[in-house]
Parts: structure tokens; sequence; C-alpha cells
């Protein structure tokens, strides 16, 4: 059954939800970092919360792994209340948190020893091989976990989050602070537990990552879920929309000039460079195009880019996410 | 092996694989033994040039006279007040002796001690002390005074080194306990190790015993390399048994552990609670009788040594190790120990917390 409902999650979204979690709120203080949240994880799925710093991401995250007592609302995981009984899913779930601090004096092999046994879980030297192979860490095996670099330790927190192989499995920002070889290293290690049809639930604030590795991605700003759907199909939502970027040369055209042309929705300079936002590419393009060469002037550099989840966020928020 | 055996080996091999915590629970007290055994002397134990003025005027001062005479540690010059004060003044004296008898016949005995040299003079007050004491405790029971065997006096014939290692031992336990479990814990909150372990069916208060069960192995540990090390290098010799000395550095470790706690759910980084738990024991490695007897110190700090708990550690450490006691004769000082775990860690549920604050 479980392959089906893999398949079945590209197209229908609500086909039997591994978790399931309805209006989730959490404050601190006068703050509220999460505000209402609904998402329903499918099983075998790869589930992106993708948000700015600050979106509640974490929070929500670590409320469904059980780590934080919510405010509201109701979180279920394997058919587990984790409300109620935060320790029943432990054994089950796999956690990477968003801080990556261990005990930085034992090895590599011992530290993902100790934490086979806290998780009561096979901690033979073969197994704990077996792990560390399987995040190419096998030459670090009797390094002290203080002399990791980041991917490095990225990796050994993903094999510790595997130790007690999970069907369900948590990564909060598991790229965040690594340089693109490291990040294309552990997207293989996501990707290969998709294969292995287990539930990866990740939050990121790297939209090429959301799209890369998720199946679906939840759209967070400000504790709320703006949008839930596959990536692409948030993309397709926004119409053949596009950004044209533009170096002229000749007389300034000036930014209302710009925002009056056909099929064009705003315009700005960005550090001496036009950029329009088009719902209507083409129109507006040959419109730039004409608009320039009567002014007497001519396009220097010219970039078509079509929507991305970047696109979608600032859809939804108005504000990029990078910023 | 259980999670828990598995957790408290983990700790040990992490504390010992920790240079500075290597160095502050083990190398440090360790350097303080060997250097203060090599400057202050050790086979013969110290020997303190004693200025005696007044002998002469009654009985019992002359017993006292004589018994010090016939001790080994102390050479005697009798003198007039005036020269034998200039003497201590030029440094030809560790301390100087002045019996006095008012005219109602009662003998009063004034101490002058060198200032500048304050470790050495403390020592050798310490010793005439306990002459004075003995002296003292046989008039109160009408005894002639002047009766004072000399064996007893050579059993209590101190060396420093026999004085300080019981006393650095305590000190070692102090800071393991205090410093080791405040930083420990705080780092782990922190930097969000405690929530990582939170994330596995190990139950966290499973995780604190496994940490207060390592400190206890590096006291004992403490123990065992100080104890040794005065052994082996300045014949130090244990009078007690094993099991009172155990019984005292366990209770000892497991009351200051309990002070860390406090502190580790007062702070919020590694940064305060160091600072915090620095100051809380430093005191304490003054005024509890580590380096010097509490009595020796000056009259209103004598009721802060008596609200220290490493006074009662250090107290019973010492009676154990030197004087021959067992846990049978230092159960006030054991009782001390265990209340103060046990307030402490009262005290410290108040303040604990598992998360480190938020936002």
């Amino acid at each position: 059954m479980q392959p089906v409902a893999a398949r079945q999650s590209e197209t229908e979204p609500t086909a039997q939800p591994i978790i399931r979690v309805r209006g989730l709120v959490k404050r601190y203080g006068a703050v509220t970092a999460v505000d209402g949240v609904d998402l329903a994880v499918n099983s075998g799925e790869v589930f992106g919360i993708l948000g700015p710093n600050g979106a509640g991401k974490t929070t929500t995250i670590e409320m469904i792994e059980g780590l934080r007592p919510p405010d509201g609302g109701s979180i279920e995981v394997a058919g587990v209340d984790v409300v109620r009984h935060p320790e029943r899913i432990k054994h089950r779930i796999g956690v990477q948190l968003q801080k990556t601090a261990l005990f930085e004096e034992l090895t590599v092999r011992e530290l993902l020893g100790l934490f086979a046994t806290l998780y009561l879980t096979d901690a033979r030297r073969s197994r704990i091989d077996g792990l560390l192979d399987r995040v190419s860490l096998t030459e670090k095996a009797t390094a002290r976990v203080s002399t990791l670099s980041g991917g490095q330790l990225q990796r050994l927190s993903l094999a510790i989050a595997l130790v007690n192989d999970p069907d369900i499995v948590f990564l909060d920002e598991p790229t965040t602070g690594l340089d693109p070889a490291a990040r294309r290293n552990l997207w293989d290690i996501i990707g290969s537990l998709k294969a292995e049809k287990r539930t990866v639930v990740l939050t990121t604030h790297y939209m090429e990552e959301a799209e890369a590795l998720c199946d679906r991605v939840a759209i967070m700003d400000y504790g709320r879920v703006l949008a839930c759907d596959a990536p692409r199909r948030l993309i397709a939502q926004l119409g053949p929309a596009a950004t044209i970027w533009a170096t002229l040369d000749g007389p300034a055209l000036d930014e209302a000039a710009l925002r009056s042309l056909p099929g064009v929705t705003s315009a700005q300079f960005v550090d001496g460079e036009v950029e329009l936002q088009t719902e209507d590419p083409e129109t507006a393009l040959t419109a730039l195009l004409q608009r320039v060469r009567q002014a007497g002037g001519q396009v220097e550099r010219l970039t078509v880019t079509s929507a991305t989840l970047e696109d979608v966020f600032l859809h939804y928020t108005g504000r990029r996410l990078r910023e | 092996m259980s999670g828990l055996g598995t957790m408290t080996l983990a700790f040990i091999r992490m504390t010992l694989r920790n240079r500075m915590a290597l160095f502050w629970m083990l190398a440090f007290p360790a350097i303080f033994i060997v250097l203060f055994g090599f400057i202050l002397g050790n086979d013969e134990g110290p020997d303190f040039e004693v200025g005696v003025v007044g002998a002469e005027q009654s009985p019992v001062s002359q017993g006292i006279l004589e018994q010090m005479r016939q001790t080994a540690s102390f050479t005697i010059t009798l003198g007039t007040e005036t020269d034998e004060r200039q003497a201590l003044e030029e440094g030809d004296r560790d301390a100087v002796l002045v019996f006095r008898q008012a005219d109602s016949g009662r003998l009063s005995a004034q101490i002058l001690y060198d200032q500048t040299d304050f470790q050495r003079s403390q020592v050798a007050m310490l010793a005439i002390q306990q002459f004075l004491e003995r002296a003292n405790a046989e008039m109160a029971n009408a005894q002639p005074a002047i009766d004072i065997t000399v064996e007893g006096v050579q059993s209590n014939a101190l060396r420093f080194i026999d004085f300080l290692t019981p006393g650095i031992l305590g000190m070692a336990i102090m800071q393991n306990g205090v410093i080791g479990m405040s930083m420990g814990l705080v780092g782990y909150r922190e930097r969000g190790i405690l929530r990582r372990i939170k994330a596995t069916p190990f139950p966290l208060w499973k995780f604190l015993v496994a940490h207060v069960l390592s400190q206890l192995g590096i006291a004992v540990l403490q123990a065992i390399i100080f104890i040794g090390l005065a052994m082996t290098l300045f014949d130090l010799e244990v009078a007690g048994d094993v099991l009172s000395l155990l019984v005292m550095v366990i209770s000892g470790c497991l009351a200051f552990i309990s002070l860390g706690f406090i502190v580790s759910g007062m702070t919020r980084n590694v940064e305060t609670a160091s600072a915090v738990a620095n100051i809380a024991t430093f005191p304490m490695m003054f005024l509890s009788g580590v380096f010097f007897p509490v009595d020796t110190a000056p009259s209103w700090m004598q009721p802060l040594t008596k609200i220290m708990p490493l006074t009662y550690l250090v107290e019973a450490l010492r009676e154990i190790i030197i004087r021959g006691q067992s846990i049978l004769t230092t159960w006030p000082n054991l009782l001390v120990m265990v209340a103060t775990a046990v307030v402490g860690l009262a005290i410290g549920l108040r303040f604990f917390r598992w998360e480190p604050r938020a936002v």
C-alpha cells in the first residue's frame, strides 16, 4: 500500500497522511511564533517547509517532533497523539536539529555508537560503520567531533537521525551554511531516503533546495502557512510570469515610463539595471525593446528568468525570501 | 551496556579528553601539592624558629616549654619580649610565644607571628596552638598541667604537606562539583545538546544522573591521584580507613554538584556560569581551611568560615586522613554535606530549565 500512497501524493495531497497537524499555535510571551498551522504530510514523500528566518519553521517542526509543547492545536504522527504522548514517537522518528551541537570530545564512531545505545538499537561496530559509510564519514571514524567541518558535522547529525532506522526523518535546515558541493552531497543522501520509502520533512530557506528535493512545499511566513502544494504547481499558479533584467545604454528612461509599457506589472532600477516584472514576457519584451529604440538608446544586456518558488514567495508575501 | 552506563562512561571519557577540565580538576591541584610539598620541606617536617617569652612564670608555661623543646619541629629561643619581637621583625623567628601571668594568677599566652611569611607562620601557629589547647584541656580537668606526655605531641606534629593534601583534595572536589556541573549543564543546554537528547527515548533525568555519576568517578580519581602523589613524594600516611574517606569524598562531591546545579539554573551561558561558579568557589578556597587553619582567620571572618560547606568537608577529610578518625566521629560533617546536597537540589530545581531561554 505504501508505494501506492507515495505515488498518489503527487496528484492527491490528502491521501493517507502519516503526519497531520491542525491549528498549531505557539506563543513566546507576546510573540506568536506559530499561528494556526495546518499540515498534512503523506507517507513516503519529501515535504518541505519553506520560509525566511523567523517564519516559525523550526518551532513548527520541533513541536511535531514532540520537543516543544504547543499552546494550541493537535499533532498526530504515525497514529500517535504527539501533544499528549511525545515519548511514544521518539523511537520511530529520526531528528536532525537546526543547531548541530554534539559532544565534541568523542570520536565520530563513539558518538554514533552512543546515540545507538540511547535509542536502544543495535550499536554494534559493523552497523555503526555502515551508517558512517552511508554519509561518507568512514575516513573520519576515529576523528574527534570537534575537528569536523560544517558539512561533515551535518552529515554526522544526519547519520544520528538515521541511527534508529526511522520511518519518518525530520531535517531542520540540513544545508544551511554549507558550500555548494557539500549541499549537493546532502541532497543525494536525502534523495536516497526517499528511495527507501522513508517520509522526510525538512525546513529550508533555500528555494532551489525546496524545488530540487521536495514533492510538496508549505510556504511559511510570520507563523502561518500561506500555500502548500507541489513546487511546480505553486509556480504554475502564477501563470507564465517572468522577470526581465536589462542594462540600458543611451537616454535614461524613468521608472514610470517603463511601468506603463504593455505587459509590465512593476518596474524598478536596481544598481543601474532595470528590473521588470511581467505576466506576459513576450509582450513586455517587445514593448521594452521598441521603447528603448524609440528613445534612441539600445539594450546592452538582457536576461529573462521564468518564475521560481522565489516568485511564489514574493507573490504571497510581497517580499523576497532572500532579503 | 545500559544507556546509563554508556552515557556515564562517555562523560568520563569526555572529561579526561578535555584539556581545560583536566588542568583545573587534576593538574592544578596536583601542582599545588607538589610545589608546596617541596617548598615547605617534607622528610623532617617544617623546622620552626620559635621564641618563647616569660615561660618561667608558672609551672604550666614551663611544662609547655619543656614539651615544645622535645619536639623536633621547634627550635626554641628564650628571651625578653623586646628582643624576641625584634628577632621576629628581622625574620629570625617564625613565631613568638609570650606568656603573661595576670595578678589574678591566670596565665595567658599570646602568639606573635610574621605576617610577611604568612603561610609558614600559620603552620607554626597551628602547631603552637595545639600545645596550648592541650594544656588548657589538662587544666580544665584539674590535672597538674605540667604532666603532658611527649608521645601525644609527636602524633599531632603536623607537617604542612599532611595538612595541605586533604585541603587540596577538598578544594578539587568543590571545583569538580560546582564548576563541572554548572558549566557542563549550561553548555549542554545552550548548545542544544539537551534538546537532541530529548529527541531520543533516553530520559533526560538519566542523562543528568549519568553526569553526576561521572563527576563522582572524577572525584574518586582526584582522591586517588592527590593522596597517591603525597604518599609517593612526601611519605604521607593515611591514618584513617578508606571507606570513611570514600563516604566523605562522595558526599562532598554531591554537595558541591548540588551547588553547581543551582548555578546552572541561574545562568544563561557558559561564560556567566563559569564566572558565577568561580565567584562562589573562590572565597571558600581561602576561608575554609584549605591552605591554613580556619581558626587563624580574623575573628570577623569566623562566622563566614562556619557557613562554608567546604570548611566541613576539609575538616572531615583532615580528621580521617591525618588523625585516623572514621565516619563514626565525622558524621556531623557528613550530615552537613548531605544537607547541602538536599537543600541545593531543592533550590536548584526551582530555577532549573531544560530549555535555553526562548527568543
